[in-house]
């Protein structure tokens, strides 16, 4: 996190770095379930071996053993190197027909090993069905039931079992997954998965994409912007390398705090934590989150994130009080939200930090999409012309890179991860009440903290991939840009107008 | 180099051909690890079926998958009931060519039915696979794609069956290969990685790919985005000039992707001088892609459809050009409603595969020396190659068509038309059932579903 105000050296000796996550491998240290369970008759695998050994060796041997008694015997026997060498081509044939025998119907060793079939290993499973085509009497191939479970808790988050084993595959190795074969899920939806990013077919910055020639910034901003370039004014802004930030949940235990904070600054952007672990850790890559009487508290810090109770007046004390602060307020997504905001700014607050469930929806009753609400806050702004002149955050429901694109694009300047932290670091999740509770394993602090810059660097690569795709330059360019998505809702409504409705 | 045993490989393949015909008979439990959203297990076996019989299948939902919306909210408002009697007498009356040139210029091409083969390169697909699909082309009357992997010399045989693909990376691009083919296709985009370059990961470049692409075994192959050559509309009228400069003859086609003003686009490639133009939609297949550009990037093929129709029609010359679609077409209906929202015709690329025997496991990318496509098709390994007979392939895919012309048929007899350019753009022959979900508890259950 670096603040900008114009005490900041800028030295023209600085090398010019492009911005990058350090990635390294931090394998799943619980098991995860796998996803395929291979499934083999016994019975009927030893009356396969049985066959093919009939079909492939003992039917070869016996019509070996018949040519040679047809051909005059004796003429063999009176060559005797010809018999010799019919043996020798007898026995290589037969060692390429054994060979034949334990060939066995898969590429990644489900059957590999000496008892092959008999002692599966259900591991290496790809599901690709090849053994089952093969041998659809002997094998099946089903997904595994303790997989399959993970899928309730999994829905509650709005997240399918796939992207959840791709954020594990992100968290392990850093690098986005690239796979064969379509998109696999269903059409569109209510959720993020309903907005689609636009993309240009010919002019592009550049389209050698993460490992491009030219830089793709995900730098942003964070505060009051001023209108015009002004040199005797320090501005309230501080800026991000990536347009992510970590979020606090309460069921976080101390080690994740600890990964969190660390993995904030390592990757050049921030934590928003309680005050106590900002007290303890002391680490700057930490802005507390306080009640606003704990403002004394925090008094040397340069950006605070003070808990939203309605509490206007106060709040404006505050501003007035500690100018150069950058105070980021965090207020409900509730039924008043854009008043809210409204009346924030024109106390001089420079960020509205808006929070959502972990599932991605509103307070209100009728438990909104976040994307309309960001989106409806976002116009509110424009319509009062001050859009630039507060940021907006927001955090919930973010648990993949494409929600993080597709919220800058409904009016977010910055997006905030909470519950794709507790999916990374392998919380067990449970499902009490109709709601999902996680619960922290023991981890390794270097571990965790590896495990989110990994998740943080695929995440920015997959940023940079959709920034290229649509000729973007600069991630700041997607706020609010909803001239380049595509909305699901909308475009049915446009396109299918003309078709006639069953109900 | 992997020792190949040719006995073990005739194990394999008979008992992969055998079974591939018995298989949808077979009675597969509820968590049998087979299909997904879009291609569901019962597409998956209808396409088996289909492919060893050239028949419907009557006990599988060959129709629709369970997406949720797009085609498979869609059906047909039919006028008429089945009379198979009647149809079966008016079956060859039932025309369902098309004209692939609605321009002035280059050759008059008629292909027997508004479907082609997808574009796939050699090196994504296995040269049997490629040799299959060329061979079923011919029998067929109709087309299939080299992909921008290069030309086979094998596939010589079938040039007048064979369109010529160039792409962003020019790989394996001659004026040899533009000067003997029919038809040349741009390659602007692919749907599943709209804006992204194509793929070939490492394992995938064996020396004989990396030869007819001129690059190095064994390295990654990322094609650039978009072509550097390409700024404007006037640049890719100098595309189509080139082209038509080396053989005049040719007829040029143009595949985009479904980006919000596809309509724009589709215009210019007009302009320009094109005679086809080719969406592909944002859930088309693929060998290797992020999966994030999958799912995210443009627009499905059945938005972009009537909002390039309709915006073509309005600029006066809808019937000037044609209109091919693919990305998500996967049945016969399929391509009777993108026709009926506008598309002149198909283009089939996953489907053909499932007909030889693909699972849509999506091991596709890991292909070469990383092994992958286990039976064959997605792969340059040779010894998994020799899983596929380009013959048995072919007679798959002619059933295949088949059995697909045969519902293109029986769907337009049911709606009273006589030739599928009659269904084109036909909005009041379609009925929308809306969308599986409506709010965010009722998408909830669906994935649960």
């Amino acid at each position: 996190m670096q603040i900008l105000n114009h005490d900041y050296p800028i030295s023209h000796e600085e090398k010019f770095v492009r911005y990058k996550i350090e990635k390294r491998l931090a394998p799943n240290k619980y098991k995860i379930p796998h996803r395929f369970e291979p499934k083999i008759n016994k019975i009927e695998l030893a009356k396969l071996i049985i066959n093919e050994f009939n079909e492939l060796i003992l039917s070869y041997l016996l019509f070996e053993i018949k040519n040679i008694i047809k051909e005059d015997i004796f003429k063999i026997i009176r060559k005797q190197e010809k018999l010799k060498d019919k043996i020798t081509q007898i026995y290589n044939n037969l060692k390429i027909r054994y060979k034949a025998l334990f060939d066995r119907p898969c590429e990644y060793g489900v059957f590999s090993g000496i008892l092959g079939g008999f002692l599966p290993k259900k591991e290496k499973c790809t599901g690709c069905l090849r053994c089952w085509q093969e041998y659809p009497n002997v094998v099946r191939i089903y997904y595994n039931k303790e997989y399959l479970k993970m899928e309730d808790s999994l829905n509650f988050l709005g997240l399918k079992l796939n992207e959840f084993f791709m954020i594990l595959c992100e968290a392990e190795t850093g690098e986005e997954l690239v796979k064969g074969m379509g998109y696999k899920g269903p059409y569109a939806g209510s959720f993020w998965d309903g907005i689609w990013l636009d993309m240009s077919e010919i002019v592009r910055p550049t389209r050698d994409g993460k490992e491009g020639r030219e830089y793709i910034s995900t730098v942003v901003d964070i505060g009051k912007k001023l209108k015009y370039f002004d040199l005797n004014n320090k501005n309230n802004v501080f800026s991000i390398q990536i347009p992510i930030f970590f979020d606090y949940l309460e069921d976080y235990n101390y080690r994740i705090i600890q990964s969190i904070a660390f993995a904030a600054k390592e990757c050049s952007t921030f934590a928003i934590l309680p005050l106590k672990y900002y007290k303890s850790l002391k680490l700057d890559s930490i802005i507390p989150l306080i009640r606003f009487n704990e403002i004394k508290e925090v008094d040397e810090n340069k950006v605070i994130e003070i808990l939203f109770e309605n509490n206007f007046d106060e709040l404006k004390i505050i501003r007035e009080k500690y100018k150069d602060k950058i105070l980021i307020i965090r207020v409900k997504a509730d039924e008043k939200l854009e008043d809210n905001i409204i009346n924030l700014y024109k106390i001089g607050i420079d960020a509205i930090h808006i929070e959502f469930s972990i599932n991605g929806l509103d307070f209100t009753k009728e438990r909104k999409n976040a994307k309309y609400v960001i989106r409806k806050v976002h116009n509110v702004l424009l319509k009062n012309g001050i859009r630039n002149e507060i940021s907006i955050l927001g955090s919930g429901g973010i648990n993949l890179a494409e929600h993080v694109v597709k919220a800058m694009i409904c009016g977010l300047d910055c997006v905030g991860i909470n519950s794709v932290v507790h999916l990374a670091l392998q919380s067990k999740m449970e499902i009490t009440n109709g709601k999902i509770i996680f619960k922290p394993r023991k981890i390794d602090v270097e571990w965790g903290k590896q495990r989110l810059m990994n998740l943080l660097a695929a995440w920015h690569e997959q940023i940079i991939e959709a920034l290229s795709a649509m000729g973007k330059r600069d991630v700041r360019r997607l706020r609010g840009d909803i001239g380049r998505a595509i909305f699901y809702e909308e475009i049915r409504k446009e396109v299918f107008a003309d078709i006639k409705k069953a109900f | 180099m992997e020792e190949i045993n040719l006995i073990a490989i005739e194990k394999h393949s008979e008992k992969l051909r055998k079974n591939l015909e018995i298989l949808p008979l077979n009675k597969l439990e509820e968590d049998f690890a087979m299909g997904n959203y879009g291609w569901t297990r019962d597409l998956i076996l209808s396409i088996y079926y289909e492919a060893s019989t050239g028949k419907i299948p009557r006990n599988l939902e060959y129709r629709i998958g369970n997406r949720g919306d797009g085609f498979d909210s869609l059906d047909f408002d039919y006028k008429y009931d089945f009379d198979e009697k009647d149809f079966l007498r008016c079956f060859d009356d039932i025309d369902i060519s098309l004209d692939l040139n609605k321009r002035n210029y280059g050759e008059k091409i008629k292909i027997s039915m508004p479907m082609y083969g997808a574009g796939m390169s050699f090196g994504s697909i296995s040269l049997n696979v490629m040799l299959a699909r060329a061979m079923a082309a011919k029998e067929l009357n109709t087309f299939t794609s080299t992909g921008e992997g290069g030309y086979p010399r094998e596939l010589m045989k079938y040039k007048e069956h064979v369109i010529t693909q160039i792409s962003t990376g020019y790989f394996g691009v001659r004026e040899e290969t533009i000067l003997i083919t029919r038809i040349v296709e741009f390659k602007y985009a692919q749907g599943a990685k709209p804006g992204l370059g194509g793929h070939l990961l490492a394992p995938k470049v064996t020396p004989e790919v990396a030869k007819m692409r001129e690059t190095v075994p064994f390295v990654n192959i990322y094609q650039p985005f978009p072509f550097h050559s390409v700024y404007s509309v006037e640049d890719h009228k100098k595309h189509v000039d080139w082209i038509r400069t080396v053989n005049p003859d040719a007829l040029v086609s143009v595949k985009v992707s479904t980006p919000i003003d596809v309509d724009m686009v589709a215009v210019g490639i007009y302009y320009a001088g094109a005679h086809i133009i080719h969406l592909d939609g944002g859930y088309g297949g693929t060998g290797a892609s992020p999966e994030f550009a999958k799912k995210n990037i443009a627009m499905p093929i059945e938005f972009a459809i009537p909002k390039v129709h309709k915006y073509l029609v309005q600029e006066g010359v809808r019937d000037n050009i044609v209109l091919m679609v693919s990305g998500g077409i996967r049945t016969p209906h399929d391509v009777a409603k993108a026709i009926a929202l506008g598309a002149d015709g198909c283009i089939i690329g996953s489907a053909e595969l499932i007909a030889l025997g693909c699972t849509q496991c999506g091991n596709c990318e890991k292909g070469g020396g990383g092994k992958g496509c286990q039976i064959g098709i997605a792969t340059s390994n040779r010894r998994l190659s020799l899983l596929q007979d380009p013959k048995w392939g072919c007679k798959r895919l002619i059933n295949m068509y088949k059995a697909w012309c045969y519902e293109l048929k029986k769907i337009l007899y049911m709606l009273g038309l006589k030739r599928i350019a009659e269904l084109r753009g036909r909005y009041d022959l379609l009925i929308d059932y809306g969308p599986k979900f409506k709010g965010y508890e009722e998408y909830l259950d669906y994935l649960k579903k």
